[in-house]
C-alpha cells in the first residue's frame, strides 16, 4: 500500500481545493468541446464571467494543442499536443491553470511577451496586441497573440512558471484568474 | 502560487492521462478511445488498460457521492482517474467521494477480491452475477473484473473528508511485460 498512500495528499487536495475540472492528455477538438460543455454546465456565475472563462479556456487549450512539445497520435491518425488543463474555484474567483512541455526555441519569445503583458495596463495591452498583430514576423496564430488576449480577457496578470526539462525543452505552466 | 503546487502534483512527469469531473457516457467514450489508441504502441496492453478504465469508471459514474448534471442532462458521478507510466508497469488510479457508511462494505469487497486467486475470482464473479439486479449495484463486479484483467491485486485506501464522507481511492497495476509479446 506504499504507492497508494503517496496519493493521499492528492486525494485530499482534489477534494478540498474545489478542483472543478482537471485534465491531462491529448488536447484535440473533441476534448476541447467536452471540457467546454462541462464548463458551461458548472457555471454558477455571471454571464460575463462565463464568457471570460470560455474565451480564456479556448485560447489556452488551443495553445496546448498546437505548441505542446509532447505530441500524441490519435485514432484518426492526427497528431495533437498533450498537456494539462485545470479549473479551480475559490470563493472570489475561478483559476484556469494549463501546462505543457514546450521547445526552448518557442519559449524565449513567449517569456519576453509575458513580461510585457504583465507590465502593461488594459489600454496599453490593447495597443500592444495591435502592434504584435501588425508585426509581420509574428505568425497570425502565434501563442503570443493568444496570451495577450487571455490577459485582456481576464483583467489579471498571467502567472507563469517555467521548469527546464532538458537542453531542448522546458515545462511551461500558466495560471489565470477570473473574478466571479 | 498555490494552484501551481497542486498542478505539479497532478501532472507529474509520469502521468499520461488524468481527469477530474463528471464520469458521463462522453467521458467513457472519448477517454476510452484515447486510452485504447494512444497510451502505448502495444495494442494488447492498451486494450487491458481500456478494460480496467471502463470497469472502474462506470463505478464512479454510478456510485460517486458527488453528482453533477452534464449538458446532455445526464446525472453523472464526479471522480478522478490518473494513468501513470512506470518502467515496467502502468498504474491506474481512480477516486471518488463516498458515503462514510459504505467504507466498510467497500473495504471488505476489496480485501475479499485480493484474497482470491484467479479461479477464486472467476467463481466470485459468477456468484455476483447470479445476484438479483438490485443487489448487484455496489460496483463489485467491476472491481473483480479489474483484478482479473490486470492480474494484480487492488490497491485501495480511504481518506476521511468529514464524519459523513470519505474519499475512496482504488488503484490497479498493469504489468507491461505480460502484454509485451502481443505487440
Amino acid at each position: 500500500m506504499n504507492t497508494i498512500n503517496k496519493k493521499l495528499s492528492l486525494g485530499q487536495s482534489l477534494f478540498s481545493e474545489e478542483i472543478r475540472i482537471s485534465y491531462k492528455g491529448p488536447v484535440d477538438g473533441k476534448i476541447i468541446t467536452f471540457l467546454a460543455d462541462y464548463i458551461y454546465v458548472i457555471n454558477e456565475l455571471s454571464e460575463k464571467a462565463t464568457r471570460k472563462i470560455f474565451k480564456i479556456f479556448f485560447e489556452l487549450a488551443e495553445n496546448i494543442s498546437k505548441y505542446s512539445a509532447d505530441k500524441i497520435k490519435l485514432k484518426n491518425g492526427k497528431e495533437v499536443g498533450s498537456g494539462t488543463i485545470i479549473l479551480k474555484e475559490t470563493v472570489k474567483n475561478f483559476i484556469l491553470v494549463t501546462g505543457n512541455p514546450i521547445k526552448n526555441s518557442d519559449l524565449i519569445p513567449v517569456m519576453e511577451n509575458s513580461k510585457n503583458i504583465n507590465n502593461l495596463g488594459h489600454d496599453e495591452l490593447r495597443e500592444y496586441k495591435r502592434e504584435v498583430r501588425k508585426d509581420n514576423t509574428v505568425k497570425k496564430d502565434s501563442p503570443n497573440i493568444g496570451l495577450i488576449a487571455v490577459a485582456l480577457t481576464s483583467g489579471n496578470p498571467l502567472d507563469i512558471e517555467i521548469n527546464p526539462i532538458d537542453e531542448e525543452t522546458s515545462y511551461f505552466s500558466l495560471a489565470v484568474k477570473v473574478d466571479k | 502560487m498555490h494552484s501551481q503546487s497542486l498542478f505539479t502534483r497532478m501532472t507529474g512527469k509520469n502521468v499520461l492521462m488524468s481527469f477530474t469531473g463528471p464520469f458521463d457516457t462522453e467521458v467513457l467514450s472519448i477517454f476510452g478511445k484515447n486510452i485504447e489508441h494512444s497510451i502505448s504502441q502495444n495494442k494488447k496492453l492498451n486494450k487491458t488498460i481500456f478494460k480496467v478504465f471502463i470497469e472502474l469508471a462506470q463505478n464512479v459514474s454510478y456510485y460517486s457521492l458527488k453528482k453533477e448534471l452534464t449538458k446532455k442532462g445526464e446525472k453523472a458521478g464526479v471522480g478522478t482517474f490518473i494513468i501513470q507510466d512506470f518502467n515496467d508497469h502502468y498504474y491506474f488510479i481512480l477516486g471518488n467521494p463516498i458515503d462514510e457508511k459504505h467504507e466498510a462494505i467497500l473495504r471488505d469487497k476489496c480485501s475479499r477480491i485480493n484474497s482470491y486467486d484467479r479461479d477464486g475470482l472467476r467463481a466470485y464473479k459468477r456468484e455476483l452475477r447470479k445476484l438479483p439486479a438490485g443487489e448487484r449495484g455496489t460496483g463489485n463486479i467491476g472491481l473483480v473484473q479489474a483484478a482479473l484483467v490486470s492480474r494484480n491485486p487492488l490497491d485501495y485506501t480511504f481518506i476521511e473528508i468529514n464524519e459523513n464522507q470519505a474519499f475512496y481511492i482504488v488503484a490497479v497495476k498493469i504489468n507491461k511485460q505480460q502484454n509485451e509479446h502481443d505487440k
